[in-house]
Order: C-alpha cells, then sequence, then structure tokens
C-alpha cells in the first residue's frame, strides 16, 4: 500500500475521478461507421411501431434484446451494432441470417429443433430455418393450451416460435418488392395498356401479392404520407401498392428504395447521400417528429440506466472496502459517485417521461427504474443527516438491483409502450402510481437498513450504540414515510377504480398486494408504540417488509399465470422465491437473542 | 359486584389493549393474503365472500354437512377493530393538539370501515347491454337470475311475477297469484343447452315437454368460479292453471325468448332471464367508438354516446358522452363504460347505484390529513429534543 498523500493531492485526485466518471455518464456512444456507412445517419430515422414513433435505434435494440438478451451482436471478429445488425436484416438478409441472434436456452426445445445440446446458447436463424415447418405446428397446437397449464418445454418453444416471427417480420418491413422495369412508366403513362397485355397483368399482380403480404407482416411501419393537412404513418407494402393503384410515389419510399440499391452495389456513398436527403426531408416536412426521434436516439446512445447500474456498483465496492481500509477518503469518493450516478439516474428517468409524454411510472419496467431512483434519493437525504454510510450503502444496494431488474424485463419488448384505455390518464398515473411506487421504494429502503443492522450486528463486533441509533431512527422514519404513501396510494388507487370502475375497492390482487404494505407498516409502528417491540424487532420487522413489498410488487403478477409460465416470468419466479427465503434467513438471524451477536446491542 | 366490576374492568381492558389492535391487524393481513391466493381458484367474487363477508373461515364440511369455524374472517375482525379503535380512543388517547393527527387517522379509519360497510350493504351493481340506435331503461344482474312469468294479457302494459333464484330449488312448488302453479321439477345453478341428437333417449324422464325447449338437452355442469363466465341457470318447470296442469317448460338464460304458454283468454310468457333493475329514464346508445393507437390492437379510448330520455323530466333529455374514467352519474346511478361486443356495434354499461359513494373520499382525505400532521408534529419533536 502506498503511504497517504497530503489531503489537497487527495482531493485533486478524487475530483479527477468524479468528472471522468460525470463525463463518462453522461457521453453518447452513437454507433460508428461500418465500412463507409455512416450508421448513426440510419439509426435516427423514425418510424412507427406498435403506435408510437420512435427511432429505428430503438426498434434494433429492443428487438434484439427480445432475440438474443442483447444489446448487440458478438462475433469471433467484431461486436455488431444493433443498428448494423437491422440494416444487414433489412437490406442484406443473406448476411443477417447467419449471425447467431437466438438465445435458446432449454434443451428439449434445441432437440426438437434437431440444435447441438452443448455450451452453445445462440443460434442463427439458417440454423433454426429447416426447422421452422414443424416449430410452427407444433406452436399452433401449443397455443390451444392455457397459458396456466403450459410445460415449460411448450412455453419455451412458443417463445422462439414467436422470436422466429418476430425476425422475419422485422426483415419484411422494409422490403420494396423488385418492379418489372417497364411497370411504373407503362402504369404513370398509359395505364389501359394493362388491360390488354396478360403479361403485364401478371406482374402487376404477383408485385400487389407480395406488398400485401409485406403490409400484413410488417413489424413497424416506416412510411410517412400526407394526408390532409399532416402525415400518416403506412407500411412499405402499403406504399407500394398506392404507387400501383394511384401513382403516387411518396419520397421517403424512394430515399428508402435508394439506401436498399446502395447496399447491394456496396456503394456506401451512394447510402449515406440518400440517408442524408432523407434527413432533409424530415427536417423541412416531419420536423417534430424527427426532433423527438433524434432525442431519443440521444437517450438510448447514453444508456443512462447502464451507466447508473455500473456506478452504483463501484459505490457499493467503494464502501464496502472503506469498511475496511482508507475509510475517509474512499466515502468521500463513494459519496460523490453516488451523486454522479443520481444525477444519470434523474436524466434517464426525465428523458422517458419527455420523450414518452407520461408520468414516470407506466408499467413494470419503469416502475423497477423509479422504486430505484427514489430509494437513492431517499438514501442521499438520510446520510446527510446520519452520514455514517449506511444510507449510502443501502442506495448503491436497491439502486443496483432495481436496475439490474429493469434490464431484465426489457427483454420483452420496447419499454414505452402505449398506454391501454383504462390506463390513459396522466393524472390518475402521476398520483396513484408515483405514490404507491415511493411507498414500495421507501419500504426496501427500510428492510435493506434493517438488514445492514442485522448482518452487521450478529457478523461482526462493529454495530456500537451509536450506530444502532442511528440505523433505527434512519428505519423508523422511512416506515412512517413509507405508511404515509402507500396509504394515500393505495386511496388514490380506490379513487381511481370508482372513477373508472364504479366500485372503490375491488379485492383484485394488485390492490391486496398494497393494502398489504399498509397493514405491515402499521402493524410495526403500533408494535413499536406498545413497545412490543425495540430496536432489534423493528429492525426483523422491518426486513419482513422487503418480502411483502416484493410479493406485492411482483408476486401478484405471477398469481393465476402458473409456474410454468412465459419463459421470463419461469426466471423472475426463481428469483422472486431466492430473494423472499434469504430475507426470511435475515430475519431468522436477527431473531437470535443478544447474547448471540458479536455486536452489543439492545434487546 | 365487586366481581362482576372486576370482569367488566377486565373485559374493558382486553377489549381496549393494544395487543387486540395488534392481532387484529395482523389477522387482516393474513386475511388479505389468503383472499388473494384464493382469487386464483375461486375468482374474486366467492374468495371475498369466504373471506371478507362473512364472520368465520370454516373447515370443510364433514359431519352432516357441519362445519367448524376455525379462523375470524373479515365481519368479525372489522368489528373487533372498530370497538377496539374507539374503546382505546376513551381510554389511552388524550384530547390534545399533540395528538390531533392520531385522532384524525383514526377517526378517518372508522368512517372508511362503515362507509365499507354500507357499501357492502347497500351497493348494487349491474350491466346495461345496448345495441346502437336502441334505448333500453333496464340493467341486468349477470349475478342472478329471476324465472318471469310475464301475464302481457292487457295490451297497455304488461304484468310480471318474478321469482328470484333463491327461490328455485328442485321439488319446489311455487303459487302465484293468479291461480297458476309452478312446480319446480328440476333446477341446475350452472347448464349447458345442446340441441338433442338422440330422440330415443329424452332428458330426464318428463317426455311431455313444450316449447322451443322440447328439442333442447339441458346438461348440468359443475359450477363456474371464472370472473368472466357466470353461471348460466336452468330449469324444467312443470305448470298448471287452477290446478289443472298445462304441460312442462324447459327453460335456460341461453333461451333468451319468452316462451308462451296455453292459457285461454290470457297472454301468458315465461322466461329465466338475468334479474332485471328498471329504471324511470331510458339511454338512447348513438354511438359507440373505440379507438385504437395507429397500426396496433391497443385501445387508446372506448366511448359511447348517448342520450338521456326521462320522459317524467323532459329538461334532463340531453347528449352525454361516456368513456373510460368519465361516467355519467344520474338519478343515484353511475353509469361506467365497461365492455362491448359484436364488432363495436354493442356497448356495455356497468351501472352501480351506491347511495355511499362519497365516503371513501372523505375518510381517506381524513386519513391522509391526519398521518400528514402526525408525521410533522413528530419530526418538529424530534427536531427540537436534537
Amino acid at each position: 500500500m502506498k503511504e497517504e498523500k497530503t489531503p489537497s493531492k487527495n482531493s485533486l485526485l478524487l475530483n479527477l475521478l468524479v468528472l471522468g466518471s460525470l463525463i463518462w455518464a453522461f457521453f453518447p456512444i452513437f454507433p460508428r461507421s461500418s465500412s463507409g456507412i455512416d450508421l448513426s445517419l440510419f439509426s435516427q430515422l423514425p418510424v412507427l411501431q406498435e403506435g408510437r414513433v420512435k427511432p429505428l435505434d430503438t426498434v434494433a435494440r429492443s428487438s434484439l434484446l427480445m432475440l438474443s438478451h442483447k444489446e448487440s451482436v458478438s462475433t469471433k471478429e467484431e461486436e455488431i451494432p444493433s443498428s448494423k445488425w437491422l440494416l444487414d436484416l433489412i437490406s442484406r438478409p443473406e448476411i443477417a441470417d447467419l449471425e447467431k441472434v437466438f438465445c435458446i436456452d432449454n434443451l428439449d426445445v434445441l432437440g426438437f429443433l434437431n440444435l447441438p445440446q452443448n455450451a452453445q446458447r445462440y443460434f442463427s436463424f439458417n440454423q433454426i430455418g429447416p426447422s421452422w415447418d414443424r416449430l410452427e405446428k407444433k406452436a399452433d397446437s401449443i397455443e390451444k393450451i392455457p397459458a396456466k397449464s403450459r410445460s415449460s418445454f411448450e412455453s419455451a418453444l412458443l417463445e422462439v416460435e414467436e422470436q422466429m416471427v418476430l425476425y422475419q417480420r422485422l426483415k419484411f418491413s422494409l422490403e420494396i418488392p423488385e418492379l418489372p422495369d417497364s411497370l411504373p412508366s407503362i402504369l404513370l403513362k398509359n395505364p389501359q395498356a394493362i388491360a390488354k397485355d396478360k403479361r403485364l397483368q401478371k406482374e402487376l399482380s404477383d408485385v400487389l401479392t407480395r406488398s400485401n403480404f409485406i403490409d400484413q407482416s410488417a413489424y413497424f411501419w416506416a412510411i410517412p404520407v400526407s394526408s390532409g393537412s399532416q402525415y400518416v404513418w403506412i407500411s412499405s407494402g402499403k406504399a407500394i401498392g398506392q404507387l400501383l393503384s394511384q401513382g403516387t410515389l411518396s419520397s421517403p419510399l424512394l430515399f428508402y428504395h435508394q439506401m436498399e440499391e446502395a447496399r447491394k452495389t456496396s456503394d456506401p456513398a451512394a447510402f449515406n447521400a440518400a440517408a442524408n436527403s432523407y434527413r432533409q426531408w424530415l427536417k423541412k416536412n416531419l420536423p417534430s417528429q424527427w426532433m423527438w426521434s433524434r432525442y431519443e436516439e440521444i437517450f438510448n446512445a447514453v444508456s443512462p440506466f447502464w451507466k447508473g447500474l455500473v456506478l452504483y456498483f463501484i459505490v457499493f465496492i467503494l464502501l464496502a472496502i472503506s469498511w475496511v481500509i482508507l475509510p475517509e477518503i474512499l466515502t468521500r469518493l463513494a459519496m460523490r459517485l453516488l451523486v454522479v450516478a443520481l444525477s444519470v439516474h434523474s436524466f434517464g428517468i426525465l428523458c422517458r417521461i419527455v420523450i414518452q409524454g407520461r408520468p414516470p411510472v407506466t408499467n413494470l419496467y419503469s416502475s423497477a427504474v423509479f422504486i430505484g431512483w427514489v430509494a437513492v434519493l431517499l438514501c442521499w437525504i438520510l446520510e446527510k443527516k446520519f452520514p455514517k454510510g449506511f444510507a449510502a450503502m443501502t442506495a448503491s444496494i436497491i439502486g443496483f438491483t432495481t436496475l439490474i431488474i429493469a434490464h431484465h424485463l426489457a427483454m420483452t419488448g420496447d419499454t414505452m409502450e402505449m398506454m391501454r384505455a383504462v390506463l390513459n390518464s396522466n393524472f390518475w398515473l402521476s398520483t396513484h402510481v408515483s405514490s404507491i411506487t415511493v411507498g414500495y421504494a421507501s419500504t426496501f429502503v427500510a428492510g435493506t437498513l434493517g438488514i445492514l443492522y442485522i448482518l452487521k450486528g450478529v457478523l461482526t463486533p462493529s454495530l456500537d450504540k451509536e450506530a444502532a441509533k442511528a440505523l433505527v431512527q434512519m428505519t423508523y422514519g422511512i416506515i412512517c414515510f413509507s405508511l404515509l404513501f402507500s396509504f394515500v396510494g393505495t386511496v388514490l388507487g380506490g379513487i381511481w377504480a370508482d372513477q373508472s370502475w364504479g366500485r372503490f375497492w375491488g379485492w383484485d390482487p394488485k390492490e391486496n398486494g398494497a393494502l398489504l404494505i399498509v397493514l405491515w407498516n402499521a402493524i410495526i409502528l403500533h408494535a413499536r408504540w406498545g413497545g412490543f417491540i425495540r430496536e432489534r424487532g423493528l429492525m426483523v420487522m422491518a426486513v419482513l417488509g422487503n418480502v411483502i413489498t416484493s410479493l406485492s410488487w411482483f408476486g401478484v403478477n405471477m398469481l393465476g399465470i402458473g409456474l410454468h409460465s412465459y419463459g421470463w416470468m419461469d426466471k423472475a419466479f426463481f428469483w422472486l422465491s431466492i430473494f423472499i427465503l434469504s430475507q426470511l434467513a435475515i430475519a431468522a438471524l436477527g431473531g437470535l437473542p443478544p447474547p448471540y451477536w458479536k455486536s452489543k446491542i439492545q434487546s | 359486584m365487586d366481581k362482576i366490576k372486576f370482569a367488566a374492568k377486565e373485559c374493558f381492558e382486553f377489549l381496549s389493549s393494544l395487543e387486540l389492535t395488534l392481532a387484529g391487524l395482523g389477522a387482516l393481513a393474513l386475511l388479505v393474503f389468503l383472499c388473494t391466493l384464493g382469487e386464483v381458484q375461486l375468482g374474486v367474487y366467492d374468495s371475498v365472500k369466504i373471506h371478507f363477508n362473512s364472520w368465520f373461515l370454516y373447515s370443510r364440511p364433514f359431519f352432516h354437512g357441519y362445519r367448524i369455524p376455525l379462523f375470524p374472517a373479515g365481519k368479525l375482525v372489522g368489528v373487533v377493530l372498530i370497538a377496539n379503535l374507539l374503546l382505546a380512543h376513551f381510554k389511552r388517547l388524550t384530547l390534545s393538539y399533540k395528538k390531533i393527527g392520531l385522532w384524525l387517522t383514526h377517526f378517518g379509519l372508522i368512517i372508511l370501515f362503515v362507509g365499507q360497510f354500507l357499501t357492502g350493504r347497500f351497493s348494487r351493481e349491474s350491466q346495461m347491454t345496448i345495441k346502437e340506435n336502441t334505448a333500453k331503461n333496464y340493467s341486468e344482474d349477470p349475478r342472478h337470475s329471476e324465472l318471469d312469468l310475464i301475464d302481457a294479457t292487457d295490451s297497455n302494459s304488461d304484468t310480471i311475477y318474478s321469482i328470484p333464484q333463491q327461490l328455485l330449488k328442485t321439488g319446489k312448488t311455487i303459487h302465484l297469484p293468479n291461480q297458476m302453479t309452478l312446480v319446480i321439477k328440476h333446477y341446475a345453478k350452472n347448464a349447458a343447452v345442446d340441441i338433442r341428437k338422440n330422440d330415443d333417449a329424452p332428458f330426464p324422464n318428463y317426455s311431455a315437454i313444450q316449447g322451443p325447449g322440447k328439442n333442447l338437452d339441458i346438461i348440468d355442469m359443475p359450477l363456474s368460479h371464472e370472473d368472466n363466465q357466470p353461471n348460466m341457470p336452468a330449469t324444467l318447470v312443470q305448470i298448471s292453471y287452477k290446478g289443472k296442469i298445462l304441460g312442462n317448460w324447459q327453460l335456460s338464460e341461453m333461451i333468451p325468448l319468452p316462451q308462451q304458454i296455453p292459457v285461454k283468454g290470457k297472454e301468458i310468457y315465461l322466461v329465466l332471464r338475468p334479474k332485471r333493475y328498471y329504471f324511470p329514464f331510458s339511454l338512447f346508445l348513438k354511438k359507440f367508438t373505440h379507438k385504437i393507437y395507429t397500426g396496433t390492437s391497443i385501445p387508446s379510448r372506448f366511448s359511447s354516446l348517448v342520450h338521456i330520455e326521462d320522459p317524467a323530466a323532459p329538461l334532463e333529455n340531453r347528449n352525454t358522452l361516456i368513456s373510460m374514467n368519465h361516467p355519467l352519474r344520474f338519478e343515484g346511478l353511475t353509469f361506467y363504460q365497461a365492455s362491448y361486443a359484436q364488432n363495436d356495434t354493442v356497448s356495455i354499461l356497468q351501472v352501480v347505484h351506491n347511495p355511499s359513494w362519497t365516503i371513501p373520499y372523505i375518510s381517506s382525505f381524513l386519513v391522509a390529513l391526519g398521518l400528514i400532521i402526525h408525521f410533522l408534529l413528530r419530526l418538529k419533536q424530534a427536531k427540537f429534543i436534537s
């Protein structure tokens, strides 16, 4: 170990580190050019998918996450960014079909598809292709079985079939069928000629059939066409249909056609020129949608939640080391990095709010992100009041865990989906959903403080009176806070239900889960006020609060779906069980009488 | 005398104790948990009935169908908690400004409990299914049926004799005031209806079935607990008029059209259908709208444009738009956009009659206010001490 440096040098180094991490955290990483093609020109282009206008970059990232559970394709030679992969899939499918992008880890499914059952998990379209007919037939029969009673093999097989469908839909989304050379000019100049010519009729009907098929199967709609005073989005197939039936050629179709031609003839300059012209066209005709799409691409390129995840992990490691060596300097560094993490986390949430035009929590994914954010913010405030490192530790643990959970939830598709009619109310989303989520976040904070108290107290002699007192005070305060927010959130939910279904309380599993949190916090507080529990009891009950909150956050979503459900829920169930068991074990540890604790604590 | 006083004091001590509060809250939490698990198998309606709308959780029936109570259920726990809360306030909590938050919170909770009790007692939920360009003046309860005997002899108005589902039991005889008698030969709470395939095996041995039910088989089915799959009752009724047997009729909710009963000089119909609630006004559905996000099947908005037609108060007649999160409140009833059918030409409205609907709003405001005040006062106190 080097000898201690002078404080000034130390703080200079510290500030440099913090500055460096700040720059790293907010620095957007755009896809690099690949063999002369400017990928970011392509990935910025807006398309309509699932009812929302988004950049192709988002489509590429979320589709690849669904297929391979990663945001890029790794080959032996290079790491292919998602937008490059999508571009290949659209313009040079024969190359994309060789890329191993399908993640399959169910051995029975691999056997069914005649694929090697070894350590390999990634497969290409061409490897699965030969079994497609069997897969489709089997999937049809599985779809008739209710989700509850499907075996894990059946759910996994269905997942692969859905991935294959998604892959092919993506492939068709920008397909522009070859037009026989003579057809367009005849159509425009002398449409009557077709009625006389059998060969032309056949050609025309073939193209129409194909474009109709493309329209039906397109995963996203890429062509904006003017309709009255505004633009509406249609698929490339439909645009071709319009071209053939009405003779209207939309400029975006032409630009995409030029880009694809350039790809086929390996002419990157022509590709960039076409993409650039389309970009200018968008700036002129669809300025606001172009701008939002651009913002979203920057948001994707910053990847704020991924950066936050890494930073929370570093903070955790620093704080853990600080309990052994260099306590002062490491804690200082950790606290500053925590602020950097919180700010990039906040930036991510803010971007989502602005891009989506919705309050922060709209689905399970965003609830995970928001729970982490609220918890870290609460802990940061606590740490200011009780600067002992416990709250900072809690912040790093919850921040890291919730962002990991969010990362896995993102594998089910675009995380900024449109809101169904009953949820289509920003007022209730921002009041009810946000306060419930704040309630979840605060019970997790109280529970994690409880874990620190128990582990430190039982396993080490380091939990002195002062530290214990600080931990207990923080936990107690947070439980009060949590009771308030979960109660208010639950009641607001009741009022929303009364407004939309005509009943204040309907005993819906999600409502029950929220009520359980309220009841549990009320039980803790009454037990404390009545003197039935003291420091240790409070902490043990706070840890059990983690169990209740996780059940109400995730557990109720698994009710009725059964244990052999969709792939990721299977895994989620496994991890939820592990989490609950661990919390019960820690609570049991906390239940040990004081003589067994290494630290001297109050009973 | 002293003994009685002592016992009463003990009793008061117990009922107002914080131990009982904790036991009650714990029991409530356990019930909520069990109820949620129960909903998977039983559906919400039945699980809530077992766990909250009763006094005890019972064992399975074993001896002559007797069941023993195993655990207090929602009603008992609720009553005990309210009694405990009221008594505790007498005993422990002094009226001081420091305690004002707690008073508000607990007072709010009592109102909330009472409000939920009143809602359970007096609220009524039903559904109204209206086709576009038609009007309706009643709603139906999909969970309860009734056997209606309609006397349409008078051309101006019908007389309807309604027999609620609870009275329909196999073997029961029902005498109606118009000298008609109904014998329930068979009754099933849930049954499927199928066209009779084999004429040789009429079901059950009642060969003389009249009306459209003649060619149908009614097959008893196990009770459904799925919330979106209501039970479909069916019955076989023998009807007599002035002591003379007219025949047997098969009825099911699957046969929605009333069947005519041949009585000389009268026009009598019989039908088994969802229980109806008639209103003094009617709603005319002008247009049902089902909007989706472009390129998806995700609905963004449902709405029904209806015209209120009130013959008694023509000034009330007006157009109104009912949409998700924007119900129509009219004459003590609330109409919510609930669902739709038949290619978006039929709108299904949830109709709720709940005189105590405002109570949760008031009570939860009080509780929240109380909690905020209490915690702020505590925070101030803590700061003051440190």
